[in-house]
């Protein structure tokens, strides 16, 4: 695996393998992330997305597998600590200790010098306007700035890879764009990330990559546009109607492959790919009281419920972006 | 940053975060102040005066005894034999204290409602009047019996350095106190700042950056900096409280310790042996997810091991069982500062038990690591004696 500049990726996974006991938390994952990337890391709880992770930083060994990073020409099995940044889905922080004091510590931890952490600290706190509670402890922080605090302990010193477990859990819709523009900013400063998360409205705006996991193995990886490519079965349109909507208008058309009532007043119509509209527009502009009309594309979210479920279905197995049956999308 | 450098600054984190000057402050005024007050309530219970019973005496011409106060308790009132009766009444209502019956020299009676606190006083008072009664019917007379009963005047002559005085046992009480108020308040930081900071869930983010045998060393560092100064502001303060009440009461005050080399020892052992056992208090303290709910609390208790042994050997300083606990790793720290003080130590003790020390230091420090690593990720579930164990192995 190699990236288009012909060096290896920044992260490389291959077949990692880790069990507690009986349970096999993770099984043969392999995966990578290219320098400058955002990738994803998706699954439902206990898919093994944690134990992964926790594999990547360093705080469990693979059981089998390799993790290697390729970093300033060199491949290592783990990062050094300033060119990581890692918040854990595990946290919490020195609650008698004030943000700022809090910040300047783990950007030493991290590498940076005395006056660079403070100078870190301050910015961050700015950023995140905590600047006139930076010397307050943090039990006196409510639970969206303490997980600010948090965010930027995390990254506070600009690494090279930041690995971000759940970084929007508990944080309020402004505070999820926050972070959103935050993680964007970042990459485009330098930083490579990796993340997981369960909000997937916030993940599609994000990301280049997505890798999901179910049951410890990899079911499905790729840009949002593939995925959505390799999943979508036919167009859909979403027509609104005035009064009772009826799909009986709709059925029996030539384009029309599937018709449901979405609501009572909306009908989702499901055509084939490369089907022409005009006749089916005009059919729907004659057949029905329409107020709005709208193609709809396949979100990260549908995406996500339906590989998870096919790959249940399927005892696990990698998910081949094949529809058990055509046109069982809804 | 290099390994040293991390460790410095968990260390310099730790000690900040723990040492709260003000309410070491405030916590040595109250205890000054509780201590006064304790003081003075002793004081003046001393000085209140004491209730003198009133017993009833009869028969007490069989022993020579008569209306008498024995010590400051009992005041006895002789009374004729033909009253036992009512005055056996009086006594067993409450109306007199208590009616004593003296049969013979062997054999008396105490008539009482309730066992009294006096009882002993008692006891002992008519043993003496027995022994004189006996020794008068053995035809001794009085200036006889006052020479036999005179103590012998014992007057201490001591070489110069060649055994423990008043001051060595003072120095040797000093060095035991600190040690164990330096392990009792360095137990109290370290089980406060290892389990708050596994409960605030604080361990992965820290784990993450730094490698854990650095973050314990930083922490054992850290927290015995705390445990230190604490231990020495108490002992500046309640010396200082004890020098200045001795000089004002026009006691002697000599806190002798015959060979200055020895104080770098007396230093050196304590803080050695606060290495060692900080290093097991941090693994264990890993290992506690709910320290309300742990039973390994408990294990941190042998912690205290050198000094009790120490305490058990003071006045055994000099037996070959000291010189073993002296050169013990895991008592050395408490019993060779004793013996060193207490006793003849062998030119081989010292820098055996110095070696043996350092080198347990170096393993445990290195097993604490490994448990450390392990247990500090470890949530929800404590690991059993024999988990640990294995952590502590194989890492």
């Amino acid at each position: 695996m190699s990236s288009e500049s012909g060096e290896p990726p920044l992260l490389t996974v291959e077949e990692v393998h880790k069990e507690y006991g009986s349970v096999r938390a993770v099984a043969g994952v392999s995966l990578d992330v290219r320098d400058g990337e955002i990738v994803a890391l998706l699954g439902p709880n206990g898919a093994g997305k944690t134990t992964l992770i926790r594999m990547l930083v360093g705080l469990t060994r693979p059981d089998r597998g390799t993790v290697a990073y390729y970093i300033d020409g060199e491949t290592r099995t783990l990062l050094p600590a300033p060119a990581l940044g890692y918040l854990p889905e595990e946290r919490g922080l020195y609650q008698d200790v004030s943000a700022a004091r809090t910040l300047a510590y783990f950007g030493r931890l991290r590498g940076l010098t005395r006056a660079d952490a403070a100078r870190a600290a301050s910015e961050w706190l700015e950023r995140f306007s905590l600047a006139d509670r930076a010397n307050e402890p943090l039990k006196a922080l409510s639970k969206g700035n303490q997980q600010k605090v948090q965010f930027a302990s995390a990254v506070l010193h600009r690494p090279r890879f930041a690995i971000l477990d759940e970084p929007f859990s508990g944080l309020d819709p402004l505070n999820q764009d926050l972070f959103v523009r935050t993680i964007a900013e970042l990459r485009g400063t330098g930083t490579t990330v990796l993340l997981s998360a369960h909000q997937m409205h916030l993940v599609e705006r994000l990301v280049d990559r997505v890798i999901l996991l179910s049951r410890g193995r990899e079911v499905l990886r790729g840009t949002i546009p593939e995925l959505r490519r390799r999943w979508s079965v036919g167009r859909r349109l979403v027509v609104r109607v005035a009064g009772h909507a009826d799909p009986a208008a709709l059925v029996g058309h030539p384009s029309v492959r599937q018709v449901d009532r979405t609501a009572v007043d909306e009908l989702t119509v499901l055509t084939d790919d490369g089907t022409p509209l005009g006749d089916l527009l005009v059919a729907i502009g004659s057949r029905c009281d329409v107020t709005s009309l709208h193609a709809e594309q396949l979100t990260l979210h549908d995406i996500y419920v339906k590989s998870v479920e096919a790959s249940l279905g399927n005892g696990g197995a990698p998910f081949d972006g094949q529809l058990p049956e055509a046109g069982d999308t809804r | 940053m290099s390994m040293w450098q991390m460790t410095w600054e968990v260390a310099r984190w730790e000690f900040r975060r723990f040492l709260k000057p003000k309410q070491l402050v405030i916590s040595m005024v109250t205890m000054l102040v509780t201590g006064s007050i304790t003081l003075g309530i002793a004081r003046v219970i001393g000085r209140g005066r004491t209730n003198i019973a009133i017993v009833a005496l009869v028969g007490g011409d069989r022993v020579g005894l008569g209306a008498d106060t024995l010590g400051k308790r009992v005041a006895l009132q002789p009374r004729s034999l033909g009253s036992e009766a009512a005055l056996r009444d009086s006594a067993q209502r409450g109306d007199l204290d208590g009616l004593l019956i003296v049969h013979d020299a062997a054999r008396a009676e105490l008539v009482v409602r309730r066992d009294p606190p006096w009882r002993l006083d008692l006891e002992n008072a008519l043993n003496g009047v027995a022994v004189k009664h006996r020794l008068a019917e053995a035809g001794l007379e009085a200036g006889a019996l006052q020479r036999l009963a005179a103590p012998m005047a014992l007057q201490l002559t001591r070489a110069p350095g060649a055994g423990p005085g008043r001051g060595e046992r003072i120095v040797t009480g000093a060095v035991l106190t600190l040690s164990l108020l330096g392990l009792m308040t360095g137990m109290g930081f370290i089980f406060a700042g290892i389990t708050g900071e596994k409960q605030q869930r604080v361990t992965e983010q820290v784990i993450s950056a730094i490698p854990p045998q650095q973050w314990i060393d930083g922490k054992i560092i850290g927290l015995a900096g705390v445990a230190l100064v604490n231990t020495l502001v108490t002992a500046v303060t309640f010396g200082g409280l004890f020098a200045a009440f001795t000089i004002a009461t026009g006691r002697s005050f000599a806190l002798a310790v015959d060979q200055p080399f020895l104080i770098p020892l007396l230093v050196l052992f304590p803080l050695l042996g606060f290495a060692l056992w900080f290093a097991f208090l941090s693994a264990i303290a890993a290992t506690i997810d709910d320290p309300h709910t742990s039973t390994k609390g408990s294990l941190m208790m042998l912690s205290f091991l050198p000094v009790v042994v120490a305490g058990l050997l003071f006045t055994r300083a000099d037996t070959a069982a000291a010189r073993f606990f002296g050169v013990l790793p895991l008592t050395s720290s408490s019993v060779l500062p004793l013996r060193l003080l207490m006793a003849e130590v062998a030119p081989w003790e010292v820098p055996l038990a110095l070696v043996l020390l350092a080198g347990t230091i170096w393993v445990l420090r290195r097993a604490a690591g490994k448990i450390f690593a392990v247990g500090m990720l470890m949530y929800g579930k404590e690991p059993t004696v024999r988990e640990i164990w294995r952590w502590a192995r194989e890492g």
